[in-house]
């Protein structure tokens, strides 16, 4: 293929889509207000075959990353010959253009599902789905054009390209940007049906079980982006953590409260029809973040680690928002009073439904804390003239309180019942449950390395750990109490009430992730320097480092420092731990690859701080012990498999369930 | 900020002149040599400051010439015996308040302590008073057993009959 063409059927195929979607909003608008059902069929499926362009779109990309065809300045600035095949497919989403690209991919396609298969229920509010989603493909089609397009021609023609940024040449950035976007992007369909509802005037059961899939879907996947991000963080950038509670960490976390926040709120709604407005109001947030949070990376309003350089596609992301805010609110204003109140009159008092507000009130005030953490640049520098970046300790500083109140409410509300207080035993529960967390709390203190803090800390994470076993107490109880109901049979409850048990375990995989980031709140460390056939040791471990090793992996020359562990009391070996750190063709920088030995109660983490490439000379490395980050990854497989268990329920958003239930 | 940067350069290059620039070799040996509560100190106060070139880092999670600078000068004046509030002061006199982490407890910067901790009180106190110690009362359609609603509908038949 001429490459030439490349750039051009790839400019071609993505206006194409502009106007298909532009199509698609005007001719769902008027299918909606005539009533029109074959229309609506042609909007629907100008939106597939949009899709079905973009998808060949993306594939001509792809295929010119894959063909080093660096006349596409796109593949020019992010990829080069050196790059093996595996990170020439990755470097689609490693800048501004291919991830802008990917995210209206993913939107599309998102889309185009939402309208294939929507239920039959569900037919009088597809209209508006449809013109609201195409309004916002139509948008990111026309940033594409415009300021945010990949195909631009890079002449005249390179021999190489500038290769793509070596901090993403890693694993885990194949996986997490993807699976981000999956979560911002599925997050779109609850939005539609949202402003679907407010046009449509009201809510329905079918829109109910819609937005629960979708809405679970996306958290499942913006949940394992969150923390595949946190991985490469830990792996890659050498400061021994994963969350610093940098903006656009920030931001990807506010969507995720807000679906969180909606999942809860769908609950009451499914089982009391109260809080429909909420849900609403939740699936508009959890959307407008998850393009707030597209904003921030991209326009460099705010200076993170993620922003790529100053682009002009900012203020149109920001315009963007503009609009969508006030088309939001004029709709609610005007629409949400015809929204039908709950058939079932005021109830609220000590009930399940009262701690699922309750839960909706934590979740909110921690979207505000770190909303306000995260505009505070902005805000500062309107007020105040400075800049003034909040940085971790803000966060950290509201986070614990949050995090306790999280736990309490898990395991109280989840001893709660609808319309009725507390499960019968629960009170006894309850204390017992503190009794029985105690030695758990002890082994875990001990093992986590939890008494190496001081003070008020210590007391902070003690509490954090007796609290979140004995949620975990609470929780089984709530559960072995479903099981009696059944006679302890797996299959009816199964069957019957399978979103209950994701619920259990994405609660307990939320425990788990709790009790991980307490663990790891302090560890210990040491900077050393060694020589060859020096020894050091921390923490009941010797490491002895023997000399500086050169290999190549990859594209990538890695100059590693080898250290051998073996136990200090016993003196049995337990492996190797490479620090290293790596030299790409295309940078000048020597970029970390931290050595790390995984255990499950810690992890030894080394940073080659500093060498020489010679053998006998010596390096500097920072060893850290961090306890329990092994925990923090384990929790996100219990909430991933708790979220697939609870989308995957047969019958949960039928009302006529509950009758049953009762 | 582009300012604070030029003077921490220009104190950069002017400190590495008069002595060696601090390693994190160099400055391991002489966090040993303190004692137990002023490294503990150590590592508090320069996990108060923010990496200049870095974002989202302090100082002591970064290992940049400016970290290591700053750091340095944190070691220096523990060993000279001052105390931590002598130290804050002392790079926020020098660099601004830009240099910390997290907004000061004064003037405007107050707010960002404020409404959280307002909202936080405040909305618990509403959720307590409106949901929670509310009575419950549920005369909601779920109350009503089936029984019921069939005996509902079959009157409602009679009646349409008899219409």
């Amino acid at each position: 293929m001429n490459s030439i063409m490349v750039a051009d059927y790839g400019y071609f195929l993505l206006a194409l889509c502009f106007i298909c979607h532009l199509y698609g909003t005007v001719a769902s608008l008027v299918a909606a207000g005539m009533r029109h059902r074959r229309l609506l069929r042609s909007a629907c499926w100008s939106c597939v075959m949009s899709t079905v362009y973009c998808f060949a779109a993306a594939l001509l990309l792809w295929w010119a990353l894959v063909h080093h065809d660096y006349s596409i300045g796109y593949v020019y600035k992010n990829s080069s010959d050196d790059l093996p095949w595996f990170f020439r497919i990755s470097a689609f989403w490693s800048s501004l253009e291919g991830s802008h690209f990917l995210w209206t991919l993913l939107l599309g396609v998102y889309t185009s599902i939402a309208l294939l298969t929507y239920a039959k229920e569900n037919e009088h509010l597809i209209p508006y789905v449809s013109a609201s989603l195409q309004a916002v493909l139509a948008w990111m089609f026309y940033l594409a054009l415009t300021y945010s397009d990949p195909f631009v021609v890079q002449y005249p023609l390179p021999e190489n390209g500038l290769g793509m940024n070596a901090l993403l040449q890693n694993m885990y950035m194949m996986a997490h940007p993807p699976s981000l976007f999956t979560g911002y992007t599925a997050l779109a369909i609850p939005f539609g049906y949202a402003m679907a509802a407010l046009a449509y005037g009201d809510i329905t059961e079918g829109w109910l079980r819609t937005i629960r899939h979708w809405t679970l879907y996306g958290w499942t996947f913006l949940t394992v982006g969150i923390f595949l991000g946190g991985r490469w963080a830990y792996v890659e950038l050498g400061w021994a953590g994963y969350w610093a509670w940098d903006p656009v960490e920030n931001s990807s976390f506010l969507p995720w409260l807000f679906a969180t926040a909606l999942l809860h709120s769908l609950v009451v709604q499914a089982k009391i029809g109260h809080l429909k407005r909420l849900s609403i109001i939740m699936a508009f947030l959890a959307f407008f973040f998850s393009f707030f949070g597209t904003f921030i990376t991209r326009s460099g309003v705010i200076s993170s680690v993620h922003s790529f350089a100053q682009s002009p596609i900012g203020p149109n992301y920001l315009y963007f928002l503009a609009v969508l805010g006030v088309v939001a609110l004029l709709l609610y204003a005007l629409r949400a009073p015809s929204i039908l109140p709950a058939d079932a009159q005021k109830v609220w008092g000590v009930s399940k439904e009262s701690a699922l507000v309750v839960t909706q009130f934590l979740l909110q005030t921690f979207a505000l804390i770190v909303f306000i953490g995260t505009m505070y640049p902005i805000a500062s520098e309107a007020i105040t003239g400075v800049r003034f970046h909040v940085q971790a300790p803000y966060f950290n500083a509201f986070a614990p309180y949050i995090g306790l109140a999280f736990i309490v409410a898990v395991a109280i509300g989840n001893l709660m019942r609808y319309h009725k207080g507390i499960v019968p035993g629960g009170k006894r529960v309850i204390w017992l449950g503190q009794l029985l967390a105690l030695p758990l709390t002890l082994l875990f203190s001990v093992q986590g390395k939890i008494f190496a803090s001081q003070g008020f800390a210590l007391w902070m994470q003690l509490l954090g750990v007796q609290l979140s076993f004995w949620a975990m107490f609470c929780l089984s109880y709530d559960l072995w109490l479903r099981f009696r109901q059944v006679r302890f049979q797996w299959m009816p409850l199964v069957r019957y009430n399978q979103a209950y048990l994701g619920a259990y375990l994405a609660h307990l995989g939320l425990l788990f992730a709790v009790l991980g980031f307490l663990g790891n709140f302090r560890g210990v460390d040491k900077t050393v320097t060694l020589n060859p056939g020096d020894q050091t040791s921390l923490y009941g471990y010797d490491f002895k480092f023997e000399r500086v090793q050169v290999n190549q992996v990859q594209n990538a020359t890695l100059y590693t420092a080898p250290l051998a562990i073996t136990a200090s009391q016993s003196g049995r070996p337990l492996g190797e731990v490479i620090p290293a750190r790596a030299k790409y063709p295309t940078a000048d920088q020597l970029f970390h690859e931290v050595g790390i030995h995984s255990h499950f109660w810690h992890d030894i983490y080394v940073v080659l701080s500093a060498f020489t490439p010679s053998e006998s000379e010596a390096v500097t490395l920072q060893i850290f012990i961090n306890p329990t980050v092994r925990i923090v990854w384990i929790s996100v497989v219990f909430m991933m498999l708790g979220g697939l268990v609870a989308m995957f329920d047969p019958s949960r958003g039928r009302r006529s369930r509950d009758y049953a239930e009762a | 900020m582009k300012q604070c940067i030029f003077w921490l350069g220009l104190w950069v290059s002017v400190s590495t002149v008069v002595q060696a620039a601090p390693t994190e070799a160099s400055l391991a040996v002489r966090v040993e040599q303190l004692s137990r509560a002023k490294q503990v100190l150590y590592q508090q106060l320069s996990d108060e400051l923010r990496c200049p070139t870095c974002t989202g880092l302090s100082v002591l999670q970064s290992d940049a010439p400016f970290s290591l600078q700053i750091r340095a000068t944190v070691l220096e004046q523990l060993e000279q015996g001052k105390s931590a509030a002598e130290i804050r002061d002392f790079f926020t006199s020098r660099y601004g308040l830009w240099i910390l982490r997290s907004p000061p407890v004064e003037g405007i910067h107050l707010l960002a302590w404020f409404i959280p901790t307002v909202i936080a009180v405040v909305g618990a106190l509403a959720v307590w008073i409106v949901f929670w110690r509310r009575r419950r009362s549920s005369m909601g359609e779920r109350t009503r057993s089936r029984e019921e609603l069939v005996a509902l509908m079959q009157q409602e038949l009679e009646k349409r009959r008899r219409a």
